[in-house]
């Protein structure tokens, strides 16, 4: 097996990672320059923001268990392969999906429970789509006789 | 007879939460019907949307796990569903309040059942095929 060279393996993970991680300084530069020319496209109340947040959770969440459920059912005590991969696709999904909403929904100004309802249906579709997409690329649990 | 071993908490989270959004219905100058209900019809399709869920609750609760020799498999193969319903409905009137109010203490009355409640779902399907 070829083995790397240590130093360069690191440089090569920070750089990933900046990548990776460079849209939350990108995000709060854009911010902060369109707060001080005074034109933010959108008033986000916090409190509203955690309870958007907090119902893509919910969505993901359940689109979680009734798969974890239907799994059980079909095999009782089968395990899970990647639980951790498994459960980052729904929550992504979902909050990816849920944040859209969110923004679509605050951009046209609609009344909070349209904005609300919007959010909690496009984030579970998000978490229900992102599972598909996982499970068809990645074995998450091990049927019953199976040698994967 | 045997019980699950969150029969309790279930009972309690569906007569918590039912009581609550019955209340709301019945006594309009209630907390809970101040809150919600002057936001618009939706308002009380949640509350009666939580009253329906924790019914759906008590009588999975009574046919599973209080009366002898009685079984609901039907609501106990969906159970989680119905208390991830419950919590979203909490969250949703939750979401209702802070849009008036701000942060407010008020946001418990809703936040805490259903945290509650997705909990125990949690909790409930793990254990459920567990044997």
């Amino acid at each position: 097996m070829r083995r790397h060279n240590p130093l360069a393996w690191t440089l090569l993970n920070i750089a990933h990672w900046s990548v990776f991680l460079a849209w939350i300084p990108t995000t709060a530069a854009a911010t902060a320059v369109m707060a001080q020319q005074g034109r933010l496209p959108l008033e986000l109340d916090p409190v509203l923001v955690g309870i958007s947040s907090a119902l893509a959770t919910l969505a993901g969440a359940t689109s979680l268990l009734i798969r974890i459920n239907s799994i059980l059912a079909e095999f009782p005590g089968v395990p899970l392969i990647r639980p951790r991969i498994f459960c980052a696709a729904h929550m992504l999904g979902s909050w990816l999906a849920g944040t859209a909403a969110f923004l679509a929904g605050r951009s046209h100004g609609w009344d909070v429970w349209y904005s609300l309802l919007f959010v909690l249906l496009l984030a579970f579709l998000g978490a229900k789509g992102v599972e598909i997409l996982a499970e068809k690329y990645l074995s998450v649990y091990r049927p019953p006789g199976s040698t994967q | 007879m045997s019980r699950d071993p969150f029969w309790l908490a279930r009972l309690t989270i569906s007569l918590w939460v039912g009581s609550s959004a019955l209340i709301a219905l019945m006594r309009p100058d209630s907390l809970m019907a101040k809150t919600v209900l002057p936001s618009g019809a939706l308002g009380g399709v949640a509350l009666w949307g939580l009253v329906a869920v924790s019914l759906i609750g008590l009588l999975d609760n009574l046919m599973n796990d209080l009366l002898p020799r009685c079984s609901l498999r039907l609501a106990m193969r969906h159970r989680h569903t119905g208390f991830m319903a419950m919590s979203i409905a909490l969250v949703l009137c939750a979401g209702v309040v802070a849009k008036h109010e701000g942060l407010s203490p008020l946001l418990l009355n809703y936040m805490l059942p259903a945290a509650l409640a997705v909990w125990v779902s949690f909790l409930d399907v793990f254990a459920r095929y567990k044997q």
